[in-house]
């Protein structure tokens, strides 16, 4: 059943995002036959296109995402995903995988976007990039090493699938709190105001957990280490990054996940 | 035989608007039931519990044996009020969307329908009139082979030709041994197919009877009706 509420739930979503896609990909088309054409005009007007609508892809994606949960499940929608017979833990994970799926693709767009933009206008004025990059990182030759540039790659992308993924913990979990019977009076504002206020005690939480529990990831020659000290005073081994925050976030999405689907399951409802 | 809906002492609030208070009912399968009373005596709000659109209620509620769950919302088919279809999708999509979720449901038969209802396949419900979409989602719930249909208001807000065919769908489609749950305050033209009334107000069960040829012992539905909720006039 999972797999056919995610099937489904990529039909639903698609239609409000694929358009930005679409805008994004004419627009690539425009600038390369510019290129090619070399009329300057069209090239400078659909590059500034083309960096608008990474940003904007972005945001479409984000806004499309709570608009849909909250449409499929809290809408006139929610008769028919509430009354399906499918497990409402289900319903959840449904909705989160496709929704982190299209924050991501929307991620990848928009920085593959601002990349190749950059070597497009290198190519432009006739500079070789990847010479200036390999220059620019034998600079750092020696700290951090080649393995910890790779431990580094991943740890970032595992810090943006850990963003998205509590973006949407946090949003999901207000949406659905402000459709339970104490907050449904207060309509959508709610929701608003359950999201910020989660952020907030969330960043609270982060800042006190930093001070007591320092848990911070050292770049080396020899790659990344676990790190407890409680100052940097006494360290000295080059770039340190605390993750005690990243590993609260974890947590607490997870708690929100749980705490959504219980409320989906037996608190909520529908108008 | 088991029931097929059983509630007891079951009770529901919207803040301190007590919507149903201490219900309790027992229905054995196969029979047509009305559930009547007038506009906000809590008769959306019961269905809305029997289909687990709404869970957080006092008392308790079996269907089948089962809580309001996977189990339950299997084998109920069920028409809701409102329109609650995306208004992107096509009368195929919808009919692809159910077959995908209800091993019960019949796509040929549906495919079928939409010819007889005159509904164009491919249509985006967006463009549909109001009377074309509420067809739309008749022909989904009848084309299920459920145990319960919960028809809230089907006839309601339409002219008398389109009830006159809405019923007649109803009617003809449904398997023979379900259970048909129907609210309406349109009492005239369906009471002629009720085995059992339910009428609830304030709350609470007012009268609770089964029926032959439309008549509660020698008053017609419509008459107990009137009798029942005038104090809501």
């Amino acid at each position: 059943m999972l797999g056919k509420l995610i099937k489904n739930e990529f039909k639903i979503s698609a239609n409000s995002i694929l358009n930005i896609y679409l805008a994004a990909a004419i627009t690539i088309v425009i600038m390369l036959l510019s290129y090619f054409t070399k009329i300057t005009w069209i090239s400078t007007l659909s590059t500034v296109a083309l960096l608008a609508i990474s940003g904007i892809a972005v945001l479409i994606t984000l806004v499309a995402v709570v608009s849909n949960f909250y449409k499929t499940l809290y809408g006139a929608q929610g008769y028919l995903s509430f009354t399906l017979p499918v497990k409402s833990g289900q319903l959840l994970a449904s909705k989160a995988i496709v929704s982190f799926a299209w924050i991501l693709l929307s991620y990848i767009m928009a920085v593959a976007i601002w990349v190749g933009v950059y070597f497009y206008a290198a190519a432009k004025i006739g500079q070789d990039r990847i010479t200036t990059i390999k220059t620019l990182l034998q600079l750092f030759e020696g700290v951090p090493g080649e393995k910890a540039i790779k431990q580094l790659l991943i740890f970032a992308c595992v810090l943006v699938f850990a963003q998205i993924a509590v973006f949407i913990a946090e949003i999901y979990f207000a949406i659905t709190l402000a459709n339970t019977k104490t907050f449904q009076k207060m309509g959508m504002v709610s929701a608003i105001f359950i999201f910020f206020a989660i952020f907030i005690v969330m960043q609270i939480i982060i800042g006190i957990l930093t001070s007591y529990v320092p848990i911070a990831l050292t770049v080396g020659v020899d790659g990344l280490m676990l790190s407890f000290e409680q100052s940097m005073v006494n360290y000295t081994g080059g770039i340190s990054i605390g993750v005690t925050g990243f590993i609260f976030q974890i947590i607490a999405a997870t708690g929100l996940f749980a705490g959504t689907a219980y409320l989906m399951k037996n608190k909520v409802n529908i108008k | 035989m088991s029931s097929i809906i059983q509630i007891k002492g079951l009770s529901k609030s919207y803040g301190s608007q007590q919507v149903l208070d201490d219900l309790s009912v027992d229905y054995e399968p196969g029979q047509f039931i009305g559930l009547l009373g007038p506009n906000g005596c809590g008769k959306t709000t019961l269905i809305k519990i029997l289909t687990g659109l709404i869970n957080d209620y006092k008392g308790e509620v079996l269907i089948d044996g089962h809580k309001p769950d996977v189990h339950t919302k299997n084998i109920i088919a069920y028409l809701p009020e409102k329109s609650y279809l995306a208004d992107w999708m096509r009368p195929v999509d919808t009919i692809k969307y159910m077959a995908d979720f209800y091993a019960d449901f019949d796509s040929e038969k549906a495919i079928k329908m939409l010819d007889t209802f005159k509904l164009p396949p491919k249509q985006k419900i967006k463009s549909m009139s109001k009377g074309m979409q509420e067809k739309l989602q008749l022909l989904l719930v009848v084309c299920r082979n459920a145990k319960l249909y919960v028809l809230d208001e089907p006839i309601g807000g339409v002219d008398p030709a389109a009830r006159a065919f809405i019923l007649d769908v109803i009617l003809k489609n449904l398997p023979q041994g379900s259970t048909v749950l129907i609210s309406t305050h349109l009492i005239h033209d369906v009471e002629g197919v009720f085995d059992r009334v339910l009428m609830i107000g304030n709350g609470k069960v007012l009268r609770n009877e089964k029926v032959h040829a439309g008549l509660m012992g020698e008053q017609t539905i419509e008459d107990v009706f009137k009798e029942v909720f005038s104090y809501a006039w």
